[in-house]
């Protein structure tokens, strides 16, 4: 420790300022409080997430949360409530139309034969053509007209295609109800 | 400190005289002005009231006090720039060449330290007022330990040489 240390320390001796010095600073104290300026935006924010008032933040947050969650499940079991029962109405539908398909193929379709009984269909163009192809006999007399039964089969025969068309259009209409059944049925799975 | 940051104001009184020689010193030693030496400290105090919350234990306290007395001193002598400063050459040399008494040799050393750069004679005010060690002086003003020990070194080579040309055979 030299001399030099020793006058430094004499030098920078601690000092006492004013006696009044710590009333002074209350008093500035007491006066920066008084004109304080009103809170910025961001003091309110942060005062706003203060401890004092975070609990309740978060509680009015969860009970809202709460709420919507709710509202959200019930609404969503009230459309899935709708949909079963317009589904349900819709398969109703679905059976009876089906059900008036069945009824009217019934009544229009012929009885179905046993297999010894049934004899192969001849359409009346296939008789036509059979008798065109067979050779006229010399003696025999040339037909002007074609007789009267002739006719009436070709007549018959026109029929049984036209009862034909209506079966295949039944029967495609029958198949796309039991489709749509189906589809009605597993909600298109 | 608990009441004083509870709002006490009373203890906030007590604080404050048990801290302001403290203050009041580093700011009078280094601006050589008493009054805004007493300016400086009531700013500190003030913003000390203001921060209170934030002090965690009584060393700490004056750790704190210390740093932003010492950083407001720095800021008081930019504002002061229109003040004419005083450089070691030009500081008179006593009249007396006898070996000087304590006072005279006191009011020389304080005269010179007043010519040293602003961070050089806070490290000496903090170093030989508060009897601080270079890490804690390194800390206080935010600056490396061997700045500091620099700025040591070098104001007291320079105070040594003054006070010896001045005193002339005087062992310092």
């Amino acid at each position: 420790m030299s001399r030099l240390d020793d006058e430094l320390r004499v030098a920078f001796k601690r000092e006492e300022p004013s006696a009044d010095f710590a009333a002074r600073v209350l008093a500035r104290i007491a006066e920066a409080e008084n004109r304080k300026p009103a809170p910025t935006l961001w003091q309110r924010f942060r005062e706003f997430f203060s401890p004092a008032v975070m609990p309740w933040a978060v509680a009015t947050a969860a009970l809202l949360l709460i709420t919507a969650v709710a509202f959200i499940q019930f609404q969503s079991r009230f459309t899935k409530q709708e949909g079963a029962i317009a589904r349900s109405n819709e398969n109703q539908r679905l059976f009876s139309t089906s059900e008036a398909v069945a009824t009217v193929k019934e009544k229009t379709m012929p009885k179905v034969m046993p297999e010894s009984e049934k004899q192969p269909m001849q359409t009346v163009s296939h008789r036509i053509i059979k008798r065109r192809i067979q050779p006229r006999l010399p003696h025999e007399p040339t037909k002007s007209r074609a007789p009267e039964g002739e006719i009436a089969m070709t007549r018959k025969s026109k029929g049984e295609l036209a009862r034909d068309q209506l079966y295949k259009a039944l029967a495609i209409t029958s198949e796309l109800l039991q489709e749509a059944k189906e589809i009605a049925l597993t909600g298109g799975r | 400190m608990s009441r004083a940051s509870a709002g006490d104001q009373f203890a906030f009184a007590d604080l404050v005289r048990e801290n302001q020689a403290m203050i009041f010193s580093i700011a009078y030693h280094f601006l050589r002005d008493r009054s805004l030496a007493e300016e400086l400290a009531q700013e500190v105090f003030l913003l000390l009231h203001q921060n209170l919350s934030s002090i965690k234990s009584p060393a700490h306290l004056t750790f704190w006090l210390r740093k932003v007395t010492s950083h407001r001193c720095i800021d008081a002598t930019r504002r002061l720039q229109a003040r004419p400063q005083l450089y070691l050459e030009d500081v008179p040399e006593p009249a007396v060449e006898d070996a000087p008494t304590d006072p005279m040799l006191s009011r020389s050393l304080q005269k010179m330290v007043e010519s040293l750069s602003e961070n050089a004679r806070l490290v000496l005010i903090l170093r030989y007022q508060e009897d601080l060690e270079p890490t804690e002086i390194a800390e206080t003003l935010g600056m490396p330990l061997n700045t500091v020990k620099s700025h040591l070194k070098r104001s007291l080579a320079t105070l040594r040489e003054k006070l010896s040309r001045t005193l002339g055979e005087v062992n310092v």
